[in-house]
């Protein structure tokens, strides 16, 4: 049992050196944003998919948004993708389809497989542009954004790319509160921190895209995935294409009011995660086209879901330890390393959030970060939840897949004309 | 009874205080909780499109609102007496004597005066140095050795030899600056900047831009470059095909006068061998070399460094993350297709155009001599 809680601390130690690393690097390093200034070009033709699926909330704000952008409209496609919605969704991109024809082309759903990986798939096969972009339905993009996103593509190694999204609720509660210092921390620290190191910054499936001759390279889209972000980004990476992160390519996102929406959504995440790493773990190890380190971080993301119920088990096996009194001064220290690892370790991840903060020059919120031990706990709980859900044979195997949608809390305003 | 008590108030009070002290920790984050002084959004400008004019557009904006409420005061040199607004704006007129009425100040703080404006071509004289942003409304003529903190003018802008920029320029004509100028920031013309022999800058953006002024800028057509194809497998045996990108695990060169039609990516040296057309774009791990008189149809984009050694034309940007070294005679972009060329410094020899940007994250400069 020594053995297997010291396994267990160590693993934690490989992550708490890696958010150290990420932090650092992201404090003191060099920071690399190569495509961020290319404002002139012979610009590549994009269609931008929004799937959605009842967001009559936001969906006309997203579609005037992309339309306001300063990409040159004769290569602009919108495809929103409305899969199978029930409220005034269908109505509201007809509207807009009827204003703008030139540049908006819906894609209406009303069989097939449910899911965004699905949608994405189906509607896939109808572009015929470059380049590929995905927006949330709740997402409003900024003038420049369509640019920012499509410029890493006229690097040639360069498959996917993704953005950065800032929460726009971020006041409504503690959990919003806690969200946003948490996205911090992921973006303006971790994506940016592996953009840097030349690690494997992930595809998030909103705020970014992908290269259509990179994805028809890796055979499209898998509809079976249950994160596809997740999935192409290792997809792309083991056929030898880039994803890059463009930290100031940022855009409002709504991120969740109430903890049950919250925690279906980071089990959703994690479920998909963990299918990725079922899938592609030991293909990238194996990968003659990635670098030593690019393995390395590639594995660690990809555990990264894993290391709940690894945590929890060293706790139960540190505290079980304890109190039977086997070699109890190796079992303090045990102890000790794993409370020292919730504090400073993954998921918390408290030096990134903090480091994350002060990068955005928002330091009062900075207060907060002791409660995202809260968030920490309720994190841990659901994923060790959804990933031993995940390990039953019955979860294993079924494809049985429907649309998670995340509540929206915003009002819907578009009156059609 | 004493001992009952210490044997329950002592461990009572032990964990009292741990909790207390633990609990302390959680002050300040249940004060901002409750007093929610940072619950806005971090600031996401929509508005923020990379929009190399919007210094200029801003100060436009600012120029016509004061010229608003003076309309008659473009006539008088110095300061226009009759209203607080006209004070805040000095003029820079041409005197009968040929000098102008240059401000008396150099740095404008605690002068009251807000803008500068030549509302005719001026021509300043040597050493002028003018510490506030200046509008003209025709055309400006700088002496030698003059020192701005922006300009922004309706038509030409030149700057004499060894003159200064320190935030931004714009000009509705061209940009022309002599030896030695330094143009910090944005330079921005709606028709041609051009540069000569010793300068330096930053970030230029117009339709053309030339590269040491005087040199020769039109290069013999390539149209009838004579190039033999290569496939992958002859260039190297370390390259994988994916549609009509091929990836390269090792370094390559490139023979002369080939031509391939695909992108490549080479995870390390690459070198382009003379007159070849890459119809496509290339990447590099490592340093590019581009030899003479070589046609890049996509974009070359590098790790380390970029050398295009003299007369290469590149249609699509060009971006490295170290530095890029341009040869004489080169092209970057074309009047059709204006491109991007960025790196931390540029080197660029007289006799180079560029069409569209061109931005050096650090300094660029204008400098004699071969790329290699």
């Amino acid at each position: 049992m020594l053995i297997v809680l010291y396994s267990i601390v160590f693993l934690i130690c490989v992550y708490m050196i890696r958010h150290y690393w990420f932090t650092l690097n992201r404090l003191f390093g060099e920071q690399r944003h190569p495509y961020l200034d290319v404002d002139e070009g012979d610009w590549p033709t994009v269609t931008v998919l929004v799937p959605a699926h009842n967001e009559e909330a936001v969906i006309a704000h997203n579609l005037e948004a992309l339309l306001d952008t300063n990409y040159p409209h004769d290569k602009l496609v919108i495809v929103p993708v409305n899969d199978r919605s029930t409220d005034r969704t269908k109505e509201i991109i007809d509207d807009f389809a009827r204003r703008y024809p030139d540049n908006i082309k819906p894609f209406h759903r009303t069989e097939g497989q449910p899911g965004k990986s699905a949608a994405l798939r189906d509607v896939t096969e109808t572009v015929d542009s470059d380049v590929l972009l995905v927006f949330d339905a709740d997402y409003i993009p900024g003038r420049g954004l369509i640019k920012q996103l499509t410029s890493p593509f006229f690097d040639p190694e360069v498959g996917a790319v993704m953005g950065r999204v800032v929460p726009m609720n971020c006041g409504k509660n503690l959990l919003t509160r806690l969200l946003d210092l948490e996205r911090a921390g992921g973006y303006q620290v971790d994506q940016q921190a592996r953009m840097n190191l030349r690690l494997v910054p992930q595809y998030g499936g909103t705020v970014g895209g992908v290269r259509m001759a990179a994805l028809e390279s890796v055979g499209g889209w898998r509809e079976d995935a249950l994160a596809e972000d997740t999935e192409i980004t290792y997809r792309l990476l083991l056929a030898g294409w880039k994803t890059v992160y463009q930290n100031r390519s940022e855009c409002y996102e709504e991120v969740p009011e109430v903890w049950p929406v919250r925690i279906r959504q980071i089990k959703r995440w994690a479920k998909g995660h963990n299918q990725v790493a079922f899938r592609y773990g030991f293909s990238l190890l194996g990968n003659r086209r990635s670098s030593f380190f690019e393995k390395l971080d590639g594995i660690l993301l990809l555990g990264v879901y894993l290391m709940a119920p690894i945590l929890m088990l060293g706790w139960i096996l540190a505290l079980s330890l304890f109190f039977l009194g086997e070699n109890p001064f190796h079992s303090i220290i045990a102890i000790l390393s794993v409370v020292a690892y919730g504090a400073l370790g993954n998921f918390a991840a408290f030096f990134e959030i903090a480091a994350a903060t002060r990068l955005d020059g928002a330091t009062r919120r900075l207060r907060l970060l002791p409660l995202n031990i809260l968030g920490f706990i309720v994190s841990v709980v659901s994923i060790t939840g959804a990933t031993l859900s995940q390990a039953l044979p019955h979860n294993l195997f079924s494809k049985k897949l429907v649309w998670h949608k995340t509540e929206r809390y915003r009002k819907p305003v578009h009156k059609p004309t | 009874m004493n001992e009952l008590a210490g044997i329950i108030v002592a461990p009572l009070a032990l964990v009292a205080a741990t909790i207390g002290w633990w609990l302390l920790a959680f002050v300040p984050a249940l004060r901002e909780l409750y007093q929610r002084s940072d619950v806005e959004p971090l600031r996401v400008v929509r508005g923020h499109d990379n929009d190399v004019h919007y210094f200029a557009r801003r100060f436009r904006a600012r120029v016509d609102s004061y010229l608003e409420t003076t309309p008659a005061s473009r006539k008088k040199p110095g300061k226009s007496p009759a209203k607080a607004a006209q004070n805040s704006i000095h003029y820079l007129l041409t005197r009968d004597d040929g000098s102008v009425s240059m401000p008396a100040f150099v740095n404008p703080k605690g002068s009251g005066v807000n803008i500068v404006l030549a509302p005719s071509s001026v021509t300043l004289p040597r050493e002028a140095a003018l510490l506030i942003e200046l509008f003209a409304a025709n055309s400006l003529h700088s002496g030698e050795a003059n020192i701005f903190r922006a300009i922004l003018a309706d038509e030409d802008i030149s700057l004499g030899k060894d003159s200064y920029v320190l935030r931004w320029l714009h000009a509705g004509g061209a940009i022309r600056a002599d030896a030695n100028c330094t143009l910090y920031g944005r330079a921005s013309s709606d028709q041609l900047i051009a540069l000569e022999n010793g300068c330096s800058f930053e970030h230029l953006h117009a339709p053309r831009i030339e590269f040491g002024a005087s040199g020769k800028h039109e290069q013999a057509s390539q149209a009838d470059l004579k190039t033999t194809p290569i496939g992958p497998k002859a260039l190297s045996k370390a390259v994988e095909v994916t549609g009509r990108r091929w990836l390269i695990n090792q370094d390559v060169d490139i023979p002369a006068g080939r031509h391939i039609d695909a992108d490549i990516v080479v995870t390390g040296r690459l070198r382009v061998g003379a007159g070849c057309h890459i119809a496509g774009s290339i990447k590099g791990h490592e340093d590019i070399q581009i030899d003479h008189g070589t046609r890049i149809d996509g974009s070359v984009v590098g790790v380390g460094n970029i050398y295009l050694v003299h007369d290469c034309q590149v249609r699509g940007p060009v971006l490295s993350e170290r530095d890029i070294y341009l040869g004489p005679g080169c092209r970057i972009g074309t009047h059709q297709h204006r491109t991007t060329m960025n790196a931390d410094h540029l080197y660029i020899a007289p006799g180079t155009v560029a069409f569209g940007t061109v931005r050096a994250r650090v300094m660029g400069t204008v400098r004699t001599g071969r790329a290699v």
